[in-house]
């Protein structure tokens, strides 16, 4: 069993929210600006920053699968973004994850550039772009140019397929936009450390903008078939305010072509 | 005449940008365009291109550039019964070395009417309905259909799901042929149903990205012209096709290189309906810049849902592993086991 180290999160989180105060953001009491149809604009290129897309549990830093790569292809430590610092995994399914984690650069599905599902397009170390209507928001992903339809008026609206990117349907609750994501495959893992979930997966998102260039995104992670009980991620998103920000292109299935068929090249196995 | 350098491709460029022609169609002059709640002409909806006229005119057609009413009619009625035909044949077995079919009815979104101003192609310029691509384009095309049974980097860009391009994502196709408009006062985006690609186009105005910042898109940039949204797009990856569907017949395949350049108008002719026009320009390419002009229009119910490509692709594998093990039987070795 690995030693999660869970004696460090609540100082730091108390350090954080002292750098916060200091800085005069007041999560409580930011009011977003508003778009058109007077809600709260989250529209702009976003991106997580931390060592989550690797382990979303707390880590240390570790020495990487490719030696030619050293330290470049290592793996930084990170603080986690798991409340509580562990997920409640059933017992079957921690060591499943374990066996996860041995080969995880053989089984990862992100590797051969598989959309990542969510919540990890969330905290991939790529940009995203938000894009509001009042009838949709469209969630625009650099990472295999991944993309996802939330629908903000029709909640009774069923998927009729089980999707990579999940089927999306949201509500406003005052700053904060919520959404219900529901009919995820069971293929996609919640980073590169062999973390897992289910077809039963339920996941319900919450962004809540926290100043001009913040958003503090949380989800909640209901999956009975693997889980002891719900539990949640949450972590700050932060704006691109480069001036000359735009999405660019992580189009990656070029990328695993070589890894996936290269070996059924003319002439590859001669 | 054929450029030899980049220069001189942009002044040729630049040359036959003036002679551009605008195709407008038959927009009724009462029709307001309506305006989202920042002023800009509003776009926004979900559409389809699906269309029963084919990509360039037909050779046999000659020079007929448009059909007559009995025409299309007759055109459509006989579409419409080949569906029925289709969808109440019974089911065949697929056999070892036989047929392997392809999508069924179900799957595909076979157009049912011609577009609306009859013409007798998408292709509206050259006045021929026909891309003028030059013949080293088309003896290239031909090397990379060949070549794609031996490596996947001749394949189809769409077939390795990586995209069917800009503007190929507009050229209709067999299914998947719908789209999602949103705006914002600073950003246009279009959700195509195919590989779930999202075009975003910036309306700030600012320069194109480093011309070394090449992209299977390429940079868009658009701005407002009276209601017409018109997008300009350059730094093309060099590595893409202008068409990589059967529907674009010939000119399937043909190379888009990094000099590529498009230029797309959206306006809307209805509640219900968009004219989307695009001209593109690629000199080492085509004789002279070409138009296509195909409607973007709503259907009731009409509705987008994730088309996970790449993540059930077994054409790519199954393409060349096939060519491998004919192959190998021609040199009397058994098949690899694939897992």
């Amino acid at each position: 069993m690995r030693n999660h180290g869970r004696d460090g999160i609540a100082p730091i989180t108390v350090a954080l929210a002292f750098l916060l105060g200091a800085a005069g953001i007041n999560a409580q009491d930011f009011r977003a600006p508003r778009t058109p149809d007077d809600k709260p604009n989250l529209n702009g290129v976003w991106q997580a920053l931390s060592s989550a897309h690797h382990d979303i549990e707390g880590h240390a830093a570790r020495m990487g699968p490719i030696v030619e790569l050293g330290a470049l292809g290592s793996i930084p430590a990170g603080l986690g973004i798991v409340e509580g610092g562990q997920i409640p995994y059933q017992d079957w399914a921690r060591t499943k994850q374990q066996e996860n984690l041995a080969e995880w650069w053989k089984l990862d599905p992100a590797v051969k550039c598989f959309m990542p599902g969510i919540p990890r397009a969330n905290y991939m170390p790529f940009p995203f772009q938000i894009v509001q209507s009042p009838d949709f928001v469209l969630i625009a992903y650099e990472f295999a140019s991944a993309s996802r339809v939330v629908y903000m008026k029709r909640p009774d609206f069923e998927s009729p397929a089980d999707t990579w990117m999940g089927h999306s349907r949201a509500r406003w609750e005052g700053e904060t936009l919520v959404i219900d994501v529901t009919s995820q495959v069971p293929d996609t893992w919640l980073d590169s450390s062999g973390n897992h979930h289910s077809v039963d997966i339920h996941v319900e998102e919450r962004f809540t903008a926290i100043s001009a260039n913040h958003i503090q995104y949380e989800a909640t992670i209901t999956d009975p078939e693997t889980y002891t009980r719900p539990w949640k991620v949450s972590f700050p998103l932060y704006r691109r305010v480069d001036p000359n920000m735009q999405l660019l292109e992580f189009k990656c299935v070029e990328f695993a072509e070589e890894l996936m068929y290269g070996h059924l090249r003319k002439g590859a196995t001669e | 005449m054929r450029p030899r350098t980049r220069n001189e491709a942009i002044r040729i460029f630049l040359a036959v940008s003036f002679l551009q022609l605008t195709f407008v169609a038959a927009a009724p002059a009462e029709y307001k365009t309506p305006r989202t709640a920042w002023g800009h002409p509003d776009l926004q909806g979900t559409y389809s291109n699906t269309t029963l006229t084919p990509f360039e005119r037909p050779e046999a057609l000659g020079d007929k550039a448009f059909l007559t009413e009995a025409e299309a009619a007759e055109l459509e009625r006989k579409r419409a019964e080949s569906i029925v035909t289709a969808a109440e044949a019974p089911a065949s077995q697929t056999e070892a070395g036989g047929r392997v079919g392809g999508y069924n009815q179900h799957w595909l979104e076979l157009g049912t009417k011609v577009v609306g101003t009859r013409r007798t192609s998408l292709v509206v310029d050259p006045p021929t309905g026909r891309v003028p691509v030059r013949p080293e384009a088309l003896a290239q095309r031909d090397y990379e259909l060949e070549e794609s049974f031996n490596d996947y980097v001749h394949m189809s860009v769409w077939d390795r799901c990586i995209t069917r391009g800009v503007p190929g994502g507009f050229f209709p196709a067999g299914y998947n042929n719908n789209y999602r408009i949103l705006q914002t006062p600073d950003t246009v985006a279009i959700y195509f149903e195919m590989i779930h690609d999202v075009r975003l186009i910036p309306l700030h105005g600012r320069p194109h990205v480093d011309s070394d910042i090449v992209l299977w898109h390429g940079d868009s940039r658009g701005r407002w012209e009276g209601d017409t949204l018109v997008v300009e797009t350059r730094n093309f990856s060099g590595k893409s096709w202008i068409a990589t569907s059967g529907s674009q017949g010939r000119v399937k395949g043909i190379a888009q290189t990094r000099d590529a350049h498009t230029i797309e108008r959206f306006t809307r002719l209805d509640d219900n309906t968009i004219d989307y026009q695009v001209t593109v320009t690629d000199p080492a390419v085509y004789t002279a810049p070409w138009t296509v002009q195909t409607p973007l229009y709503t259907e009731e119910g009409l509705d987008l849902f994730e088309y996970a490509c790449h993540e059930g692709n077994w054409a790519v594998r199954n393409t060349l592993s096939g060519a491998r093990a004919e192959e190998r039987a021609a040199r009397g070795q058994s098949p690899i086991e694939e897992n």
